[in-house]
């Protein structure tokens, strides 16, 4: 069972379980959806500091600019969403490329300082350009995509169109991940003087993990824009990228379903307790400090505790608790 | 003249957001704790000398409350709770910070509103300074006058006492200070309240200029980051330096170009990185 | 013209950290197919001089090449690549990872930008893979070849650190105290294989093991204060009066084990 948890095919199941049970529990299509975008950003963000030891407080640029660019190549270039969906990716990928190579070049908390930086730079950049980006009204009336005749007006007919680029997307990211370039990644997550000692070139494989990141980042964002119908100045703001972050530690950081989970966690809680209580963040910050305190490994440690809790419990005494020991110490 | 009024505005800017820099670093120094709740205490503190002042107390005597409050609270929370995450990744620091920073900015905007306010400056500086064509607001150069007073305290702190000298040894060699006799975990808790309380008396300081609002944390911050990434964490000449440069350039835009005013420090930054990937007095 | 080329040369190598001097003027050369020893007391700068061969770090001055191409600007991961590579005296190990893991990535490093390639699989069939499990083998580590590194024994750590600098097929190999708080069974084994090495590689290691040094070396070098002190055949090297009368009759004595 936990040998199970591990594979990422599992992973895989687990994304398209969630892509059909949504629509089941939940009953706002947006929130839903939602939740696969976020999901899918948080995942690309999990490719950085879960996989490649990065905490970029800078995911909000990629998800913004994702935004934004949607909203003008099918505002001002008419483009047919298909068509744009790529040059979203290219946009991301170009911005990451850019923003990961400035940022490598400090490491440790300065080099989490400066994503942070960016972040602002980014923030003021769209502000200050209002003629593009609508400045603090953000980029209005952007349209659904259409499936041949057909606009996805609905919540839940986009929800399909979501579900569909989540679970290739997804895929897509697995396929990174396990990749020649993943593993290697790893490596450099570990120890990253030794990589560069046995031979690779770590900055070139930081900024590709960048790029890549970047570029689903600003696809979610794309679908985001269009969920809204708006590309809001606050989809580049220092909280959008505090929330992914968030929302990727929650989750935890062993696999990239794990993401997916703590975004919907997030989501759904802040949509139940948002209803109860506008101030309901303050629970999230006690939340926060209580995970960096118990609960290291997120919600995923907490599916791998109850997991191992149900093996070991029909088995005879086995030494099972040091190996659990292990687990817990885990990675960081 | 626009131009000299301008510097001095971004020598008194530059002022503040060296002490929030040097609060940020001294913790850094000695604890290897990145403190993303720095700019909740800035807030923090302004809205306490707000608040004072709103409830008719001198401004003078919340000035002064205001940063001990804040580093009280803050050293409250070391003793508590951060100090146990310590062991930890990095990650987790910053998880456990930007809890703390989320938790504070909720409960400001639960207890004074999510609008905030204005805070006149106090009595005897409301006024302006008149000397032929120049003319300058009374409480901005106090501010240059108690900041410039503040900067030279700190260094005679850091570097002329016993506890500078602690807290340059300890962050060289942590086991070497427990070996020596030192009660580290009063020293750390003495240091992450300094350097609290003086990213509250800059907010209060702000807060006669800028106002207070429940946002006004995350601006603090990544200043207090640029200036960090640009002078050198752990370096007090880099903090002041980096301080200045970035309150004067953003100031200088404030009159040429107004709206892209924040944007130019973050762009000088990114040009610095570019060039000098240290910072300008950059250690490691 | 009847010297070969040294597989390994450094002409004035400086370091300095800060004011402090950590190497001056160090003049080596090492012979290819060689086992080359380099001795000396606790900062000596032994260490530094591996860093500065490597690449981790840039040398104020002088000039290293290696099999005759000048190398002194070139990065460390592309030394790698020309077929330097080095184990460290403090083990570094991808900690999470299994070991054959660690093998592979190390063997997949001689071909870094190959790996670069986010769609492509690593296959069962590839070359890594036969490096790794063929260095399994000859390390004795097949039996914790699933095991994260970071849980095996020190010894097996040990062995795998020197795996790893072998996996990139290097034709200069530098070993950082590759005995390092081992047990006298595993020295052994280390000692057999760092001759072995020798037979079709440039070995240059730092060792504080008197026995191994002036058993399997064909040259040591003795280094004091950054500075190189004597050179030579490792029984020149034991007689010379100089050595013995800096420190190597204490060291003799202290560490022969």
């Amino acid at each position: 069972m936990t040998r199970l948890l591990e594979r990422p095919l599992v992973h895989f199941a687990l994304a398209v379980v969630t892509v059909l049970v949504l629509p089941l529990v939940l009953r706002s299509g947006t929130l839903a959806s939602e939740i696969l975008i976020f999901g899918l950003a948080a995942a690309a963000c999990n490719l950085l500091l879960g996989y490649t030891g990065l905490l970029s407080f800078g995911q909000g640029i990629f998800f913004g600019l994702g935004s934004y660019a949607a909203g003008l190549l099918l505002l001002r270039a008419d483009l047919p969403a298909a068509a744009m969906l790529p040059l979203v990716a290219l946009v991301g990928a170009g911005t990451a490329t850019a923003v990961g190579w400035l940022s490598i070049r400090r490491q440790g908390v300065y080099f989490v300082m400066l994503t942070l930086a960016f972040s602002q730079l980014f923030y003021f950049l769209a502000y200050t350009s209002s003629d593009l980006t609508g400045g603090d009204n953000g980029l209005l009336n952007i349209p659904r995509p259409r499936i041949g005749e057909r606009v996805l007006g609905g919540p839940w007919a986009y929800y399909a169109y979501v579900a569909v680029l989540f679970l290739v997307l997804f895929a897509l990211l697995q396929r990174v991940a396990l990749s020649t370039f993943g593993r290697t990644l790893l490596a450099i997550r570990d120890n990253e003087a030794r990589a560069s000692a046995i031979g690779f070139p770590v900055r070139a494989f930081k900024v590709a993990a960048f790029a890549i990141s970047g570029a689903v980042t600003a696809l979610a964002g794309a679908l985001h824009a269009m969920l809204i119908g708006v590309a809001p100045l606050s989809n580049i703001e220092y909280h959008t990228s505090e929330t992914l972050l968030i929302m990727t530690i929650i989750g935890g950081t062993a696999n990239l379903f794990a993401s997916v989970l703590g975004a919907a966690f997030y989501l759904i809680a802040g949509d139940l307790l948002s209803a109860i209580w506008p101030r309901w963040l303050l629970l999230l910050g006690a939340l926060l400090v209580a995970i960096a305190l118990f609960m290291q490994r997120g919600l995923w440690g907490l599916i791998e505790r109850a997991a191992a809790a149900m093996t070991r419990s029909p088995a005879p005494e086995a030494a099972r608790p040091a190996d659990a020991a292990v687990t817990e110490e885990g990675r960081p | 003249m626009t131009y000299l009024l301008q510097i001095l505005n971004g020598i008194g800017l530059g002022m503040l957001y060296f002490l929030l820099a040097v609060g940020l670093s001294v913790i850094f120094g000695l604890l290897q704790f990145v403190n993303f709740a720095h700019g909740a205490f800035y807030m923090l503190g302004a809205y306490l000398a707000y608040e004072m002042v709103g409830r008719g107390v001198s401004f003078w005597l919340a000035l002064p409350l205001a940063c001990l409050c804040v580093g009280a609270l803050a050293a409250l929370t070391e003793a508590i709770l951060l100090r146990r995450i310590y062991a930890q990744a990095h990650t987790f620091h910053i998880l456990a910070t930007v809890g703390l920073a989320l938790a504070v900015q909720e409960i400001v905007i639960i207890v004074w509103g999510p609008i905030g306010g204005n805070l006149p400056a106090p009595d005897g500086l409301s006024g302006v300074v008149i000397l032929g064509d120049f003319i300058y607001p009374e409480y901005r150069l106090f501010v240059i006058g108690l900041t410039a007073v503040l900067a030279g305290a700190l260094w005679w702190l850091l570097e002329g006492t016993r506890l500078g000298a602690i807290v340059r040894a300890g962050s060289e060699s942590p086991e070497d200070m427990a070996l020596l006799g030192y009660d580290t975990r009063r020293i750390n808790t003495a240091v992450f309240g300094l350097g609290a309380g003086l990213a509250g008396l800059a907010g209060a300081l702000a807060a006669p200029i800028r106002g207070v609002d429940p946002f006004m944390s995350v601006e603090a911050l990544s200043v207090a980051f640029v200036v960090v990434v640009i002078g050198g964490m752990g370096s007090y000449a880099g903090a002041l330096a980096a301080g200045l440069a970035v309150g004067i350039a953003q100031s200088l835009m404030a009159t040429l170009w107004p709206e892209g005013a924040r944007l130019v420090i973050y762009l000088g930054m990114a040009g610095i990185i570019v060039m000098m990937p240290r910072g300008l007095f950059g250690r490691a | 013209m009847t010297t070969p080329e040294p597989a390994l040369s450094a002409e004035g190598l400086g370091v300095r950290y800060g004011s402090f001097v950590a190497l001056k003027d160090v003049t080596l050369q090492v012979r290819a197919n060689s086992v080359h020893a380099i001795i000396g007391p606790n900062g000596a700068g032994k260490t530094t001089l591996f860093h500065a061969l490597t690449g981790r770090i840039r040398a104020a001055t002088g000039r290293i090449t290696l099999n005759g191409q000048d190398i002194t600007r070139t990065r460390d991961d592309d030394r790698v690549r020309l077929g330097l590579a080095r184990s460290f005296q403090v083990t570094s190990l991808f900690a999470t990872l299994s070991v054959r893991e660690n093998l592979r990535l190390a063997a997949q490093g001689r071909t870094p930008w190959a790996a670069l390639a986010p769609w492509r699989r690593v296959a069962e069939g590839d070359a890594s893979h036969d490096t790794a499990d063929a260095l399994l083998r000859r390390l004795d580590l097949a039996g914790v070849a699933g095991r994260p590194a970071g849980e095996l024994s020190h010894g097996q750590q040990r062995r795998l650190e020197v795996g790893m600098a072998m996996a990139a097929r290097p034709r200069v190999i530098l070993l950082d105290e590759p005995t390092s708080g081992m047990g006298t069974d595993d020295i052994g084994a280390m000692t057999a294989l760092i001759r072995d090495l020798g037979r079709d590689h440039t070995v240059l290691f730092i060792e504080h093991n008197m026995g191994i040094v002036m058993n399997i070396s064909d040259t040591v070098t003795v280094m004091r204060a950054g500075e190189i002190l004597v050179e030579g055949r490792p029984e020149v090297v034991r007689d010379d009066p100089e050595v013995r009368r800096a420190y190597l009759g204490n060291m003799i004595t202290g560490d022969l084990r």
